[in-house]
């Protein structure tokens, strides 16, 4: 029953970043993963410390605060080093993060948090932290990580033609009026919340791979969008579910082990791309 | 206190190596492969560490310096092969070269080994924990950095402003490309004993930037600055981080160093 | 067959006879002013070329008529309306190719229906009616064998029929094209300029900037001749267009043919 509780869960985060991940691919937006994740974690040390415990809607918003101040940061910077965006994004999410890093070494116990947990989260406790919601205990990473794929699912649906567009022409976009800042903000939104969510589960690091790695194995092998986005989500859950289980069969980190895996997968999606690749020549 | 004053000199050699390679990763534009190479090494110093069941210098930077290798070459493989664009590539090597270095890492843990203690430091930081000789393989690094960059200053200022132009007087692009390679390898490797494997790019590229805003046209005074702005960061950062035991140096040394950063922007005109 | 405009038009349509006005339109890139006070008025259901020397403005006066650089100084009406989010569906604009994504997995046929964009609500999927749609159009452009395929495994002249037809499907009053036949084979520039003629004849208009400076007489009505921002002659490509103008806009005299 445990397992299955960190597998949904973790499914749950898992299928929503693949989605996201497949439009973050396309616009060029990979990397931005790496810096929100290291923007927020002030945010959330805050949050937790605020609280007295984890509340992942609070941290939400804290976290937020940070996410919008980490892009002004850039935003400033940039202004002041000319057509230097890489430098402003690396100062801006470095800084950010080593200020989290601070507050959680310093406070530690009051935000029960701790380096580790930073860096690749606690799966194996989701079944341990439970709420009650009428009669049921169900754990209290659920709710919210539910609310995150519902959000997101209505997401795709939504925006999945208007994002198609902008990924493939952002000129045309424009000009039959699609505002792309507009939209461009909405996605790195969602990322953010569902970075929030994925946090306690995946820590900094290793969220980034939950959200490229399916898209990036999807599109080796296929030239179909529609098919990307399913296989991205066929991967996603795949290899959390087989990375849990190399976890609990070899011990070690369940979120490393599942990027391990999403490697490995990645590797063969690339031989047989290649394979089909000297066929067809 | 002899200690206090290895660790001094031997962090200032790791700062002013991260300060040379530094101003050409900013100029190149490559801050974010500098930070997906910082990232990558956790994997090699780990397998190094549990081949040789010791914490011995040089075989962790051995394996550090593998990992990176090994990072570059299959980004540039991923490149040449795949319809992947550059970012989601630096994505994927980042977070996977993490994750087998945690994974080793938390294995480790589990073993009962008073080495392994040692490793978290590599993670953040431990500027306390250089030895004496760390501090020679510092000079030797630094002073090869040095030499080399004086030789090659201006191939790589060709080479990274008109690739074109560099390639009609027969400096070969591709060869520059390796060189600030090898030097990148090499300072984060020594620099990771100072801030990290999670915020080494921030030293190799946040001091750069604060030279390049006090020296804008003069190349080799940029050289000057970053070196000393990194020197000087990373000693007060150390410093800093004395008041505070619980925490590693890493943090300490990029927040000090981010604020002076923010400081010196401030006073500069937009452009 | 192109399918002729059955929108609801009211009277004011009728008494606009100008299609684009700009009155004291300037523009800049940063620091660099690329239109200085530019006052024109382009005459509806004409093919109009905008020509002139690389820097002359072209592209930005093309880009400031969509609204995708911004506006300085000045107005832009656009049948007679100055907002655009209210006539942008009238509208379409071929760019230039460079913004592209290559890689990206589309088919023709995909590229071709994002011209429906405005016509069909996100929530309502594209029905056979519209498959057909597209399929006509690629017709028109005599693409439709390569209806499957990917985008990138065109030629450069081919995907150019390929975005026309994405422009066709947006069923558009005033087609702005950006150098539509750069690098373009010579089969590809003969079915563009005759389905440009085609949609004059539908009562359309165009506004065309091209460079090749031996057809302008052959593709254009009137002609927009541009130096550095400002306006050098515009009318009817017969009255203007003569080794005078040629040579202040382009700095050399033609070897008439």
């Amino acid at each position: 029953m445990q397992d299955f509780w960190i597998i949904l869960i973790v499914s749950l985060l898992g299928i929503s970043a693949s989605l996201l991940g497949c439009f973050l691919m396309f616009r060029k937006m990979a990397m931005l993963t790496d810096a929100i994740s290291h923007s927020i974690l002030p945010g959330i040390v805050i949050a937790y410390l605020l609280l007295g415990r984890k509340d992942n809607v609070t941290a939400l918003l804290i976290a937020s605060i940070f996410g919008i101040l980490s892009s002004l940061l850039v935003v400033w910077i940039e202004k002041k080093l000319k057509n230097r965006n890489d430098a402003a994004t690396g100062i801006s999410f470095t800084f950010l993060f080593a200020v989290g890093i601070i507050l959680v070494t310093l406070f530690a116990e009051q935000a029960d948090l701790d380096t580790e947990c930073v860096l690749f989260g606690e799966m194996l406790y989701i079944p341990f932290e439970t709420i009650w919601v009428s009669t049921n205990e169900i754990p209290r990473t659920l709710p919210f990580a539910l609310l995150t794929f519902i959000l997101v699912v209505l997401f795709v649906l939504f925006a999945y033609r208007t994002m198609t567009i902008i990924s493939f022409d952002e000129i045309f976009a424009i000009s039959v009026g699609i505002s792309v800042t507009t939209w461009n903000y909405i996605l790195l939104s969602l990322v953010s919340v569902l970075t929030v969510a994925s946090f306690e589960v995946l820590g900094s690091v290793l969220v980034i791979a939950l959200f490229i790695f399916p898209p990036a194995t999807a599109f080796l092998l296929t030239k179909r969008l529609e098919v990307m986005f399913v296989l991205s989500l066929i991967f996603s859950v795949l290899t959390i579910f087989l990375g849990y289980y190399l976890s609990v069969w070899q011990g070690g980190s369940s979120a490393a082990s599942i990027v391990i895996v999403q490697g490995i997968i990645f590797t063969l999606a690339l031989i047989y791309n290649k394979k089909v690749a000297s066929v067809n020549s | 206190m002899i200690n206090f004053w290895y660790v001094l000199i031997g962090a200032s050699l790791i700062a002013a190596t991260a300060g040379i390679v530094g101003v050409w990763l900013v100029l190149r534009r490559e801050a974010l492969r500098g930070d997906v190479v910082s990232h990558s090494v956790l994997a090699g110093i780990c397998t190094a560490f549990l081949a040789y069941r010791e914490k011995n210098g040089w075989i962790l930077l051995l394996g550090a310096s593998v990992s990176a290798w090994l990072s570059l070459w299959t980004m540039d493989f991923l490149q040449a092969h795949t319809k992947l664009k550059k970012d989601t590539i630096m994505a994927l090597i980042l977070s996977f070269f993490f994750a087998v270095g945690l994974w080793i890492l938390v294995k480790i843990q589990s073993l009962n080994n008073s080495a392994k203690s040692g490793l978290d430091s590599f993670l953040f930081g431990k500027t306390a924990s250089l030895l004496p000789q760390d501090i020679f393989v510092a000079l030797i690094v630094f002073f090869l950095v040095a030499i080399i960059n004086l030789f090659v200053k201006k191939w790589l200022f060709w080479a990274t402003f008109d690739e074109e132009y560099s390639e009609s007087i027969g400096y070969s692009v591709k060869f520059v490309r390796n060189i600030v390679t090898f030097m990148s390898i090499v300072s984060i490797v020594m620099g990771l004993q100072a801030v990290g494997v999670v915020l080494m790019s921030a030293l190799l590229i946040t001091p750069a930037t604060i030279a390049l805003v006090l020296s804008p046209k003069n190349l080799s005074n940029t050289f000057l600055w970053s070196i000393c702005v990194n020197v000087f960061v990373v000693l007060i950062g150390t410093l800093i981080s004395y008041f505070f035991p619980k925490s590693p140096t890493g943090p300490w040394i990029v927040i000090f160093c981010s604020l002076l950063a923010f400081g010196v922007f401030a006073m500069k005109k937009n452009r | 067959m192109l399918s002729f405009d059955v929108r609801d038009k009211d009277d004011k349509n009728d008494k606009v006879n100008y299609v684009v006005e700009t009155n004291n339109l300037c523009v800049s890139y940063g620091k660099n002013q690329i239109l200085k006070d530019f006052s024109c008025r382009f005459p509806v259901n004409q093919i109009i070329g905008i020509v002139g020397a690389n820097g002359s403005g072209k592209s930005t006066l093309v880009k400031a008529l969509m609204r995708i650089v911004p506006i300085e100084k000045g107005k832009i009406l656009i049948f007679g309306e100055e907002n655009i989010r209210k006539i942008r569906q009238r509208i379409a604009y071929l760019p230039q190719r460079n913004n592209v994504d290559w890689d990206f997995p589309a088919s023709v046929l995909d590229v071709v229906l994002m011209g429906f964009y405005k016509q069909v609500p996100w929530y309502k999927p594209f029905r056979k009616k519209h498959k057909a749609l597209a399929l006509s159009y690629l017709e028109k452009v005599q693409m439709v064998d390569f209806a499957n395929k990917h985008i990138s495994e065109l030629s450069g002249g081919q995907q150019q029929r390929v975005f026309l037809a994405r422009a066709f499907a947006q069923e558009p009053d005033l087609l702005i094209l950006d150098e539509p036949l750069v690098g373009v084979d010579a089969y590809t520039e003969k079915i563009i300029v005759e389905l440009l003629q085609e949609l004059k004849k539908q009562g359309k208009s165009i506004l065309m900037i091209h460079h090749h400076v031996e057809t302008f007489k052959d593709y254009f009505d009137y002609l927009l001749m541009l130096k550095d921002g400002k306006k050098v002659a515009f009318g009817k490509t017969e009255d203007i267009f003569n080794d005078e103008t040629l040579y202040q806009v382009f700095g050399f005299r033609q070897i008439t043919l």
